[in-house]
């Protein structure tokens, strides 16, 4: 598309307090199914989650217990894990050293893992110091990861995305599976040529394109159209650029996979940004740019970055003439490929085609956009492990 | 050494500036960043593994040239080495870096080697041989004659460091740039003295923190 789309100002978006341990109690019914999920997953989209509730509702989010079942069917589920994954485990923990020696894959995994358990978090009270159990569990999972995925194995940059999980589960079974859900989102990051990387690149430029065309130039000039200096961000869902508690918050509200596919991918957006003026202003070239872009680490607000994200999404979804492209990536049904399908409806262009509640205003309190910390957030730095 | 910057000591004829690319290769865990880092912030620290690439920068104030370096640190999994390739484009110099208790590095520095030498051409770039982590003598699993031997065969510069111990950390960056300014002369006299050295204006910039 050659002329520039009006996209409209950015809505005032805010975000509201975490989902707290009653608020969950209280949308279950007396066999622990959940009542509402998709009021759930929007409060955790608006506010995230409290440390406490984490344990549990992460394991709904990433998809290891179904949403819709009872406390029952989730024992049972567990009870099944639980002899799958030592089932997993045994298989590399029996392998004799005489028998590694002619297996060099699994030597090479196990020399990775070695490696990357060793500088993961330590600076984390769950990761820290020698012989903490948390190394030894991030290393048995990761490993007994290779023997459920032996083709993918150990990549770098898959401990990123362990310690979070193993971190709030607290446990090497649930971890293990919770994870493995996780990789399904992330798998193709880590496969052979990176496509799963090109892909996202290409989607992200698609996306920054219609946003800010001049911008998208303005990279293309100093030879960064190719947004390689996202690379990391995209690799491991932004896990090196916040600290370990915002990163929980950061992928609990990315989960609920609101308020469109690809969320992620906005986010880049957002940041972006939020940097373009400083880019462009300084000129920033090749070298400078992907400088900047690394030093932004820890340093970027992660309320406010949700807000932006959301409030773009919400420009994007409110475009009568989104393109094709993008409308496809952010998984939205854009009415302009539907003329006049129910004229004088509502005002909006572009329609969810997932559940279209999803955009209801909540009922409960907010706290201001204007990138305030959540104070209530509890952290919960001493752990007791239980090492399986 | 010549890291003490000199603040004022450019006039541009008599005291060039030099913007040099050097990309830090070799396998996992053998110490790119953390060469990196003690060289840039002369600090030790474990560093979380590499994915895509960082990026540092170094101004060295040597008496006839001033040189910054743009450090670019990649990442040691073969898996990334396609994005790897993205990133050494244009390099001036590569520093390739081993482990010495570590055998199996130092071949794949020798693979990284033939990597670069399709790349570029042999006075198109200044490559270092590196043996990191000589505080662990007691492990070692490469002797220094070997690293050497295979260096001066392949007309590499070479040399044994520790980023933990901050051993030879900054002499390997002050070979490495001594070099460049030598080709850089060379260069110069070849073309009887024309001058058409890139006297790219950095003069704003500041070192890096």
């Amino acid at each position: 598309l050659l002329f520039q789309i009006d996209l409209g100002r950015q809505p005032e978006v805010s975000r509201r307090e975490p989902v707290s341990a009653e608020e969950w109690a209280k949308n279950m019914d007396s066999e622990g199914r959940i009542l509402d999920v998709d009021y759930i997953k929007r409060s955790i989209f608006k506010g995230g989650l409290c440390h406490t509730l984490r344990k549990e509702a992460w394991k709904f989010l990433l998809g290891y217990f179904p949403w819709h079942s009872t406390k029952e069917e989730r024992a049972n589920l567990q009870k099944r894990k639980t002899d799958e994954y030592f089932r997993m485990k045994l298989q590399w923990k029996s392998v004799s050293e005489e028998q590694e020696k002619r297996n060099s894959r699994l030597r090479d995994y196990r020399s990775l893992i070695e490696k990357d358990v060793n500088r993961t978090d330590r600076t984390n009270k769950f990761y820290e110091g020698e012989d903490n159990p948390g190394l030894i569990l991030l290393h048995d999972i990761l490993m007994t990861y290779c023997m459920y995925d032996f083709d993918l194995g150990y990549v770098q940059g898959m401990s990123d995305l362990l310690s979070p999980v193993l971190y709030v589960m607290e446990n090497e079974v649930d971890a293990f599976w919770c994870f493995v859900s996780y990789m399904d989102q992330m798998h193709q990051n880590f496969e052979e040529q990176m496509q799963g990387m090109k892909t996202q690149l290409i989607q992200l430029s698609t996306l920054l394109r219609l946003l800010d065309s001049g911008f998208c130039s303005y990279l293309e000039s100093q030879d960064s159209g190719y947004l390689y200096f996202c690379f990391r961000w995209l690799l491991i869902r932004f896990k090196r650029e916040f600290s370990f508690q915002d990163i929980l918050r950061l992928w609990e509200v990315m989960w609920t996979e609101l308020p469109c596919q690809n969320f992620h991918l906005l986010l880049c957006c957002a940041i972006l940004e939020s940097e373009k003026q400083q880019i462009m202003d300084k000129h920033y070239g090749f070298n400078e740019i992907l400088k900047h872009i690394n030093e932004l680490s820890m340093k970027i607000d992660v309320e406010y970055i949700l807000c932006k994200a959301e409030a773009i999404s919400m420009q994007m979804m409110n475009c009568k003439e989104l393109p094709q492209a993008v409308s496809e990536i952010l998984g939205i049904e854009s009415s302009s490929v539907t003329p006049d399908s129910d004229p004088g409806e509502d005002e909006s262009g572009a329609v969810l085609s997932c559940p279209s509640s999803l955009y209801q205003s909540i009922s409960t309190p907010v706290i201001a956009a204007n990138g305030t910390r959540d104070s209530t957030q509890q952290m919960s730095e001493a752990h007791s492990l239980t090492p399986a | 050494v010549a890291q003490k910057a000199m603040p004022g000591a450019s006039l541009e004829e008599i005291h060039p500036t030099y913007i040099y690319k050097v990309v830090l290769l070799g396998s996992t865990s053998v110490g790119k960043s953390s060469l990196a880092y003690r060289y840039v912030k002369n600090d030790f620290r474990e560093s979380l593994p590499t994915v895509g690439c960082s990026f540092f920068t170094q101004k060295l104030v040597l008496e006839t040239a001033t040189v910054n370096f743009e450090i670019w640190d990649t990442a040691g999994q073969e898996k990334y080495q396609s994005v790897c390739h993205l990133y050494y484009r244009g390099a001036h110099a590569a520093l390739l870096i081993y482990d010495i208790a570590n055998k199996e590095t130092l071949n794949r520095a020798k693979l990284w080697l033939r990597e670069l030498e399709k790349e570029f051409l042999p006075d198109e770039i200044v490559i270092a041989l590196v043996g990191n982590k000589v505080d662990l003598a007691a492990e070692r699993e490469v002797t220094t004659e070997e690293g050497e031997e295979f260096a001066k065969t392949k007309g590499l510069l070479f040399m044994e460091t520790s980023a933990k111990s901050n051993h030879h950390v900054n002499e390997i960056f002050m070979a490495v740039a001594l070099e460049l300014l030598k080709r850089e002369q060379e260069k110069a006299s070849t073309l009887s003295r024309k001058s058409t050295v890139d006297l790219e204006e950095s003069g704003t910039r500041t070192r890096c923190c």
